[in-house]
């Protein structure tokens, strides 16, 4: 009950932060929602550390500014939807790449959440004003950023807690055993192993 | 340098290398599709000889909603060669008479084009942009018309910057120069599109026409920005207002096309024909070329869609198709023709628009535009009122349209049908008793203690001669007084209760509201009227012979087709010629129509040129002393006197004896007055059509203002042809090069929609930076000390 609690009462107080600060920054409300989202899923995702996460996070911003700057005209390659496929290749093979460059440290899904932001966040921002995208471009990308980091701190008191009980008021197993029977059983008493025990086993 | 300096740096210039890249495959491609496909040359027209080169300038600026321009600008030349021939073309390439030699070649049926990206453009924009934003009465900075919720008030201002003064000269009516120092601009127009998406509820378009979209509410208007004439139409600031209500949304961006309008091709070249037509076509009319206007819109329209193809979601919707349209005329040269009256209608649609308030400014150029025409044939009438349009237009010219938009409304109030009825009634009249219709009205009637003249002097003449405490002498007294009594209730008071319904800003204007023409013709009707003169001894002598016939044997049998007369005019008076219903309408018409119009008219031509008459001859007589009123009140009097006193016809024989002025009275009344209406007629009518005197001065005044505006017009059309409308000047021929070339310019100016992400960067980035930082700092310190379970 307190770790819910505990983390209602900082969303309540971060949230109210951001939301006052998009109002001064003249944001709109879907815009503040999205860029708070991002920077909550990055933080309550427990997968890596907050630096693995977040470096994942800039690094999908940035090639989400590929993307976006590709829709916007500002670099050729999007008058068509087979360049704009081509370069969402580009970008997901960068993201594989990276992955495997840092011994899978920085997660993918850091980084599309990065890609995401860019261009279902800061797209649409820019998308009325083509001509003077490039413009206003790096102070809506740095917009969106700071939403995702107020939402990141939003919920910042579940990097504290266990993994699998961060957002949730369900009583921790009273041993070790206790734990690993809940977590490799299911219901009916039936093993079940993890997708990250598998390719940890695969190693 | 700073890291995010380099990477400012870094993105700006990948931005002006995407631009520029896209900008040149933008136009490689049209110009390559254009050049692919053989066409007609536009302009060539018969055996030319030479190059024929078409050269266009285009500055595209973004700008914020405060109309400051950004980083943002490009600067293009293109040009379209075909014609016969080879040369070299001086392409105008930078201020400062900067130019780059162009080397052009065409031969017959060929046309071909050249493309130069000029980089940024480097001089003063020729027009600015504002916006001025209300949100629920309260002004906001434009610049922050973003998240607006509530009732919005948005004011587009477009302003010339061009003017410059300078000395015009012009001829006025009587051949003589004469000179005047004015502010001249470059002739400006301004085509002006936005569109309301989502969170906007247009309410009020203003001066805008308004088309539903996929897009939203989209609002054209075209404003032209020069006096085309000064305080009615057209101006170097010219504005729009657009009122809408708004839930969370943000200015849109607005796209301002200024382009220099040869007004040549502009309303058929009327505008430069102002002054021809009102000089007797002293100077011949410029001619009107439409297909030019088109031949531009096209020119115009690919150099922006080349432009702007680099940026593919810009005005997909509307410049792409109409790409597309240009390149099937260029594949089916047939259809271009098709297309161009296409176009025509749209310039028409175009020329509509920029009346701007289409009903009263149009209403008001038009009555201009036919003033104009008739000047030196209209009635004096329609002068003395233009003269006072004319004066109204320099100092308040707000309150002179205003004035005249009330004028044009009341006008139009006059109900045709009530007004044909009413001149049938006149007609009848004047078919009956002739100009004796015009002897009604008055203005103070008779003045005791003022001398008298005609019939009011011969009644008075006549009492005097009477014995003191006669009968006769009491009867005639008692006549006298009615005489008097009705003289007061006369026209003259129709007249001005007429102009007492005059709007206020006429009242000026409707001084002499039934009756213009009293004014400046005085002068010229006095001799005229003095001309009467003799020719009332000849009736005196008349009459007094009628005296004689009268007492004669046979006068009963006379009476009675004399009675039916007098009684038949009694009738029509009372009907008709006293009835300021007639007389009002009839004037209104003269006005709205124009009097060579009304003359035209088969129904009611003839009418009008007796009312003409007769109007004329009513304000003679009014000058005269009254006289008309008292003959035509007497002329009544006396029917009804005879006809009250007819069974006592020798009495009454017997008292005209006695009396001889009396019956000079009733003579005059039966019989002189249609001669004397004649006679009158002619001396006024030549009055009034040949403005000799006051008139005249109404006339070289009107003339002048005409005459200066159409100067002032040519020096303005005359600029943007020498080029001062375009961004680097005209391009040129090289010596040597055989042909002609014709220069055209646009500015597309086009604010950005107002967005919080305008604001600089270094907040968002300072933002961003903090939080990163404590995200990452306090996020990795709660990780390693997190829970283990």
């Amino acid at each position: 009950m307190k770790r819910p609690m505990t983390i209602g009462l900082f969303a309540m107080v971060i949230g109210a932060v951001g939301l006052m600060l998009s109002e001064q920054l003249g944001m709109s409300a879907d815009n503040t929602i999205f860029g708070v989202g991002t920077g909550v899923i990055a933080a309550i995702v427990r997968i890596g550390t907050p630096l693995q996460r977040l470096s994942g996070f800039l690094i999908g911003m940035a090639l989400g500014t590929v993307l976006v700057a590709m829709q916007l005209g500002i670099i050729p390659g999007g008058a068509n939807k087979a360049g704009i496929a081509l370069s969402l290749i580009v970008v997901l093979v960068a993201v594989a790449v990276v992955h495997a460059l840092t011994a899978r440290r920085i997660q993918a899904w850091s980084m599309l959440l990065g890609v995401l932001a860019m261009s279902a966040g800061v797209y649409p921002a820019l998308a009325a004003s083509p001509f003077a995208a490039a413009e206003l471009f790096p102070t809506a990308a740095l917009t969106q950023l700071a939403m995702g980091m107020i939402g990141f701190l939003a919920v910042l008191p579940a990097q504290r807690f266990p993994d699998q009980t961060a957002l949730s008021a369900i009583p921790q197993p009273r041993n070790r055993a206790d734990a690993d029977i809940k977590k490799d059983t299911t219901a009916d008493g039936t093993p079940v192993v993890s997708l990250d025990e598998i390719i940890e086993g695969s190693r | 340098m700073s890291p995010s300096m380099k990477k400012r740096k870094t993105l700006r210039s990948v931005t002006a290398v995407g631009l520029a890249v896209a900008v040149v495959a933008g136009m490689s491609a049209i110009d390559s599709s254009v050049s692919a496909i053989p066409t007609q040359a536009p302009t060539a027209s018969g055996p030319s000889s030479g190059v024929d080169v078409t050269v266009g300038e285009t500055v595209a600026v973004t700008t914020d909603q405060e109309g400051n321009p950004t980083s943002l600008n490009v600067y293009i030349v293109n040009g379209q060669v075909s014609g016969d021939g080879s040369g070299e073309v001086n392409v105008a390439t930078g201020p400062d008479n900067q130019s780059e030699p162009q080397q052009v070649s065409s031969s017959p049926g060929d046309v071909s084009n050249f493309l130069k990206f000029g980089g940024s453009y480097k001089g003063d924009l020729p027009v600015s942009v504002t916006t001025e934003v209300k949100v629920d009465g309260q002004s906001v900075d434009a610049n922050e018309g973003y998240a607006l919720s509530g009732d919005v008030e948005i004011t587009y201002t477009a302003t010339n910057n061009t003017s410059r003064m300078q000395t015009i000269t012009f001829q006025d009516i009587f051949g003589e120069t004469k000179s005047k120092e004015v502010n001249i601009p470059v002739p400006f127009g301004d085509s002006f599109s936005v569109t309301f998406g989502d969170g906007w509820d247009v309410v009020d378009t203003g001066i805008a026409k308004a088309k539903t979209t996929g897009n939203g509410t989209e609002l054209a208007a075209a404003l032209i920005l020069f006096p085309m004439i000064e305080g009615i139409m057209g101006g170097t600031t010219q504005s729009l207002t657009v009122k809408a209500r708004a839930q969370n949304a943000n200015l849109p961006s607005a796209t301002h096309l200024a382009v220099p309008i040869d007004l040549a091709t502009y309303q058929g070249g009327s505008l430069l024909s102002l002054a021809p037509m009102a000089q007797d076509k002293i100077i011949e009319p410029a001619a009107g070329v439409l297909g030019e206007t088109v031949d531009d819109v096209l020119l115009a329209t690919r150099m922006i869609s080349g432009y702007t193809s680099g940026f593919r979601k810009l005005d997909a919707d509307y410049i792409d198709p109409l790409v597309a349209d240009i390149e099937k005329l260029k594949a089916n040269p047939n259809a271009i023709a098709r297309g161009a009256i296409e176009l025509a209608r749209a310039l028409n649609g175009l020329a509509t628009q920029l009346e701007g308030d289409a009903v009263a400014k149009g209403e008001i150029a038009g009555v201009i535009v036919s003033i104009a025409n008739d000047i030196g044939k209209d009635v004096p009438a329609t002068i003395k009122w233009l003269e006072q349009v004319i004066k109204k237009v320099g100092p308040d010219a707000a309150d002179a349209s205003k004035a005249l938009t009330s004028f044009d409304t009341m006008l139009k109030k006059i109900d045709i049908a009530d007004l044909n009825t009413d001149l049938a009634d006149v007609d009848e009249m004047c078919t009956t008793v002739g100009a004796t219709a015009t002897y009604f009205g008055g203005t103070a009637g008779l003045i005791v203690g003022k001398p008298l003249f005609d019939g009011a002097k011969a009644l008075d003449d006549g009492i005097a001669a009477l014995p003191r405490f006669s009968a006769e002498r009491k009867t005639l007294n008692a006549l006298k007084t009615r005489l008097v009594a009705q003289s007061k209730d006369s026209f003259s008071n129709t007249l001005f209760k007429y102009r007492k319904q005059l709007p206020p800003q006429l009242a000026s204007a409707g001084k002499s509201a039934a009756c213009t023409v009293v004014d400046p013709l005085m002068d010229k009707a006095i001799p005229a009227a003095a001309a009467i003169e003799p020719y009332l001894a000849t009736v005196s002598v008349a009459l007094g012979e009628f005296a004689k016939f009268a007492a004669s044997s046979e006068v009963e049998e006379v009476f009675k087709p004399i009675l039916g007369g007098v009684a038949l005019l009694d009738k029509t008076l009372d009907n008709s010629c006293s009835n300021a219903q007639i007389i009002d309408p009839i004037e209104a018409a003269i006005k709205k129509y124009g009097i060579d119009n009304l003359k035209t008219l088969p129904v009611i031509g003839k009418l009008t040129q007796e009312i003409l008459k007769n109007c004329g001859v009513a304000q003679v007589m009014e000058f005269l002393g009254d006289v008309d009123l008292t003959l035509a009140d007497l002329s009544k009097e006396a029917a009804k006197f005879i006809e009250g006193t007819r069974k006592d016809v020798p009495l009454i024989t017997d008292d005209i004896k006695k009396v001889q002025n009396i019956s000079g009275i009733a003579g005059r009344a039966f019989d002189a007055i249609p001669g004397l209406g004649d006679l009158v007629v002619g001396k006024v009518d030549a009055a009034v059509l040949g403005l000799d005197a006051k008139g005249e001065d109404a006339l070289v005044q009107i003339s002048d203002l005409v005459a200066q505006l159409q100067a002032s017009l040519i020096a303005m059309n005359n600029r943007g042809l020498a080029g001062d409308g375009a961004p680097y000047g005209n391009s040129t021929l090289a010596s040597g090069t055989d042909g002609k070339i014709s220069n055209y310019a646009s500015y597309q100016m086009t604010l950005r929609e107002a967005s919080p992400y305008a604001r600089s960067w270094a907040t968002s980035l300072g933002l961003a930076g903090v939080f990163l930082l404590l995200a990452l700092g306090l996020g990795t310190f709660l990780y390693r000390r997190r829970i283990n379970p």
